[in-house]
């Protein structure tokens, strides 16, 4: 690990504060707020409570719209779109992603995620919500593919690996 | 008071949290935090309002109501119970944390309390549907744990629905729900 103050990080370049109107930018000039992992993991927690397994849908779903806007935001080749995604969302505190393969020509990817948000979550809520994760790449990827894509969970730090590891295939 | 309150919490954020880039955390006081775009709540509330209808809205609710009674608690563990400072520190980390500028209309928690809050992160003007309900049920749990009571909290006034602002109030319950909570 290789924390550093936050006036230090690349961070501090990249996130806008405004006290006077109680507002975080980042990226600069787009709106963002600071959550607590207990209060993402609250959200998770009583909307499993309150709509059972559709949870995991609506959590796929929002994954998935999401990845898909990211992706059309992001630019230049695959890899490098990937790469800068992967970049803010690590300073942003979801975790590292890393991509281990990518093959355009079959339209197959592999993502590897350390530290993932949705496991420190998880293990609060005693529940894998690494729905939201799948769906967040499979948007990712349809964007860099161009087809329908499905994303897969082979395995998952939540359950005992080292890390999550997904792969994204078209459909 | 609570710009004043965010600026200065906004400069000890420079210093309190940690950015582990090659990690992907973002660490304070020694618990995870994350940076969310209000893009990302949007969907949520968007989203889960397509697949489950306004009950989304109820579940916004709660879950802002339990993490207020984790973050009020902690609050109080860190400062006191002083009802002025705790009020004054939880404001002013809402508005550090980029959810808005949150000010006291009108305080007296045995009977009413009057929050309003600029810029919101959770509405936008004329956008009808809103995340508002994560805040309010969010005060509802500080108030909570901070006067040892049950509040329910309500909007007055949103932005999202053409007001000048949002306005949440709260009251205390009263009855079976009071009763419970002894």
């Amino acid at each position: 690990m290789s924390a550093k103050p936050l006036a230090e990080s690349p961070l501090a370049s990249l996130l806008s504060a405004l006290p006077e109107r109680g507002e975080l930018q980042f990226p600069s000039p787009l709106r963002c707020l600071i959550l607590s992992e207990e209060s993402l993991a609250a959200i998770f927690d009583v909307f499993r409570e309150f709509f059972g397994e559709g949870y995991r849908s609506l959590l796929y779903n929002l994954g998935h719209a999401i990845g898909h806007r990211f992706a059309v935001e992001a630019s230049g080749d695959p890899r490098k779109r990937f790469q800068e995604l992967a970049d803010v969302d690590a300073l942003a505190g979801w975790g590292r992603y890393e991509l281990v393969e990518l093959d355009l020509e079959n339209r197959r990817a592999r993502v590897v995620v350390r530290n993932a948000l949705a496991v420190e979550i998880a293990r609060r809520i005693r529940s894998d919500c690494c729905d939201f994760t799948r769906g967040y790449f499979a948007g990712i990827f349809e964007q860099i593919f161009q087809v329908p894509c499905i994303c897969e969970e082979l395995e998952c730090a939540y359950y005992g690996s080292e890390a999550c590891v997904f792969e994204i295939r078209s459909e | 008071m609570s710009e004043a309150r965010a600026r200065f919490v906004m400069q000890r954020m420079r210093e309190l949290v940690t950015v582990d880039q090659e990690a992907g955390c973002l660490i304070a006081r020694g618990r995870r935090i994350f940076l969310l775009r209000d893009r990302t709540l949007q969907q949520l509330v968007t989203i889960g309002s397509d697949m489950f209808g306004p009950a989304v809205w109820g579940a916004l609710y709660e879950a802002g109501l339990r993490s207020g009674r984790i973050f009020g608690q902690r609050v109080i563990d860190q400062i006191g119970p002083d009802p002025g400072l705790v009020m004054a520190e939880i404001l002013g980390s809402l508005a550090g944390s980029g959810w808005g500028v949150f000010r006291v209309i009108y305080f007296e928690p045995r009977h009413r309390i009057v929050i309003r809050v600029l810029n919101s992160v959770f509405a936008e003007p004329g956008r009808g549907y809103t995340q508002r309900h994560f805040p309010l049920g969010h005060l509802a749990g500080v108030f909570e744990v901070l006067f040892k009571r049950p509040y329910r909290g309500e909007e007055a006034l949103c932005i999202g629905k053409n007001d000048p602002f949002c306005e949440f109030v709260y009251y205390p319950e009263e009855g079976e729900k009071a009763a419970q909570y002894q």
